[in-house]
């Protein structure tokens, strides 16, 4: 099974640390964005171009909880599990995590140290649908400016 | 007769997911404006946006990993004077943003200095909490956006927009 592990461009090497400790069954890559951590067991990489393209190769997403990269994985269909980065110094991810796990739409992973057993859930877990109330004030905005 | 030919929109935001929601903001803003409006930019990315005529590199005002109150400081001294450099070649009439802390400097300043207007779209991150710049930009802004309906309840005032 293809694993793709997403941390963006914050730090968040606990993540990191416990991806590349996964059992060998799962074929794990992780991108990660100047990590000090020496791989055994997984790939790293700092940064992926065609990001779209590895998430649709991987089975599951397990990312951090940026809202960028959650709501792109959910755009695109894919089973996903969210981490909240409790490294950061503001904890804000956590709204977000707590909005996915409520609606359906991924497993949350609270604690990093339970990768691996929320990962065997994951491959029985079904997502909601995920649904955008999509932008609708773009006109508004614009007659605003507009008429300065 | 005004010595600007063009009027400016200066669209402030952090590098990440805020400027990630700047740019879907701004692609599908940029074709509705008049053509008299230039569009500037603010940020601590570094990658100058397609849809911005002119953009302006800040240092992020506070670290994501450790509280340092004197880098704050310094960073919004370092903000202050780029701010400056703006107002000296253009004419802000409208500051847009969409967080973080850069916003709630420039929003003040060209509030107080050029009697801009300010639109302000709270992070799509937040549902049950306030941020920071988005408690302060409450107040501030004179259009108030929030992304997710569930952040009405905090802000009573704000216009619900769907989310970017």
């Amino acid at each position: 099974m293809n694993i793709l592990v997403t941390v963006g461009t914050t730090s968040f090497e606990s993540l990191v640390k416990h991806a590349d400790n996964l059992p060998s069954c799962y074929n794990v890559l992780i991108q990660a964005f100047n990590s000090g951590h020496i791989c055994k067991n997984a790939k790293l990489i700092d940064y992926i171009d065609d990001i779209d393209t590895a998430y649709l190769n991987a089975d599951i997403v397990v990312t951090h909880a940026g809202a960028g990269s959650v709501y792109r994985l959910l755009e695109l269909g894919k089973k996903i599990i969210v981490v909240p980065n409790f490294e950061r110094v503001d904890k804000h991810q956590e709204d977000i995590a707590y909005f996915v796990e409520e609606q359906g739409y991924s497993l949350v992973l609270w604690d990093v140290s339970l990768l691996k057993k929320v990962l065997i859930e994951c491959e029985e877990f079904e997502p909601s649908p995920y649904v955008p109330d999509a932008f609708f004030k773009v006109e508004e905005i614009a007659e605003i400016i507009n008429s300065l | 007769m005004t010595k600007y030919h063009k009027l400016t929109v200066l669209t402030c935001y952090g590098r990440g997911g805020h400027e990630s929601q700047m740019d879907r903001l701004m692609t599908n803003l940029y074709p509705h404006l008049s053509k008299n409006i230039e569009v500037f930019s603010v940020s601590d990315a570094i990658k100058k946006p397609c849809w911005s005529d002119e953009h302006f590199f800040i240092n992020e005002l506070r670290s994501k990993y450790r509280r340092n109150p004197f880098l704050v400081l310094s960073n919004v001294a370092t903000s202050l004077k780029c701010l400056c450099s703006i107002r000296l070649r253009s004419d802000v009439k409208c500051v847009i943003s969409t967080g973080p802390g850069i916003s709630l400097i420039a929003a003040i300043f060209f509030k107080v200095f050029s009697g801009a207007k300010i639109i302000h779209l709270e992070t799509w991150s937040r549902f049950y909490s306030y941020s920071f710049t988005g408690y302060l930009m409450y107040y501030i802004s004179d259009e108030f956006y929030v992304q997710n309906c569930e952040l009405i309840s905090l802000y009573p005032k704000a216009k619900y927009s769907g989310r970017l």
